[in-house]
């Protein structure tokens, strides 16, 4: 049996290759991580429920895949107007492009969301009352379909918004499907349908997986790097 | 080697296919909305383990230092580099051969 010699270069080598190794399997949980978070997406739970938005989000993180495709109500007052031209919703089967109305509703606590409230064709309707709003929440849109323009938003992403307010804002939006007054009384808009949106790609999950498996399988070889040397010697003297 | 060599041009080729067809694709011209080539990135990605083990046990009878072997593992990542390491790998056999 040989001796391994406990040198401080040794130990220096072996904690470093653990620190990589570590870091290389916490990379593999992060994978195995957003692999679930796909899974969630592509079969959502459908809750038909209707949960205050503050027990299922918090303003200023990431929206939990839980959260997405809730019905949410939240109560507060309409601060900004924005236009998101160019975006699709489903008409039927099919899918036409429209110009929604977007608001961002300032809640209490000096928060806000992102509300489309329908389509864009009711932009001069004041509404400066406490309104509470009914809609389903969705996450915010990665992929630009408009062209930018003063007043237009070219995604549905709060982060487009966050240089004109200081409130602090929820991720995501809200398609609204009833808006009220402090009354009861229902405020009208063209609204649009708000489907419970299921991703498609369910080969992001292997994807993922593929990515842990490389992960761990380079944390066990940064673990066995100190002793790379005497395996070289031994299987090609 | 033979094992190596066959794995670095696989690799070679799904990662040409992963940086020039996938990845354009799905940003500018599909824009997120079509995964046509998702597919590249499931294959690359369960193939590449076995491209790292094969170079890793390549790298080990080939007596490379550790360096080396780091480098002949991440050429698999890239679109060239596994051909050249491929390459680079048939020339030294060749040479021990004569």
């Amino acid at each position: 049996m040989t001796k391994i010699k406990l040198t401080k270069s040794a130990l220096t080598k072996g904690f470093a290759a653990l620190l990589i190794s570590l870091l290389f399997i916490e990379l593999g949980i992060w994978q195995l991580h957003r692999a679930q978070d796909s899974t969630k997406a592509s079969h959502p739970i459908i809750n038909r429920n209707v949960a205050p938005l503050d027990s299922i989000a918090q303003a200023g993180a990431n929206l939990s895949p839980m959260a997405i495709n809730r019905m949410v109500e939240m109560t507060g007052r309409y601060v900004k107007l924005y236009s998101a031209p160019n975006q699709p919703v489903a008409n039927g089967s099919s899918k036409r492009k429209v110009s929604l109305e977007v608001r961002i509703l300032k809640i209490s606590g000096n928060r806000g969301i992102l509300v489309v409230r329908g389509v864009d064709s009711t932009k001069s309707q004041s509404i400066g009352e406490d309104v509470k709003v009914i809609g389903r929440l969705y996450p915010r849109q990665s992929t630009d379909v408009a062209i930018p323009a003063k007043g237009g938003l070219t995604r549905l992403d709060p982060a487009l918004v966050t240089g004109d307010t200081k409130l602090e804002l929820f991720d995501g939006y809200v398609i609204a499907q009833l808006e009220q007054t402090s009354y009861g009384i229902a405020i009208n808009a063209m609204r649009i349908s708000a489907p419970i949106q299921i991703s498609k790609v369910s080969g992001y999950y292997w994807q993922h997986i593929t990515y842990v498996f490389i992960w761990w399988l380079l944390a066990l070889m940064a673990l066995g790097a100190p002793f790379y040397n005497r395996l070289r010697d031994k299987i090609a003297p | 080697m033979n094992r190596f060599r066959i794995m670095a041009i696989w690799c070679g080729v799904m990662s040409l296919l992963l940086w020039f067809v996938n990845v354009p694709t799905h940003y500018w011209i599909f824009k997120g909305s079509h995964h046509y080539f998702t597919w590249v990135a499931l294959v690359h990605g369960f193939t590449y383990p076995i491209y790292v083990l094969a170079a890793f046990h390549y790298c080990l009878k080939a007596r490379k230092s550790f360096n080396q072997t780091i480098l002949f593992i991440l050429a698999g990542t890239l679109p060239v580099a596994s051909f050249i390491a491929e390459r680079r790998a048939q020339a030294e056999f060749r040479a021990l051969s004569k």
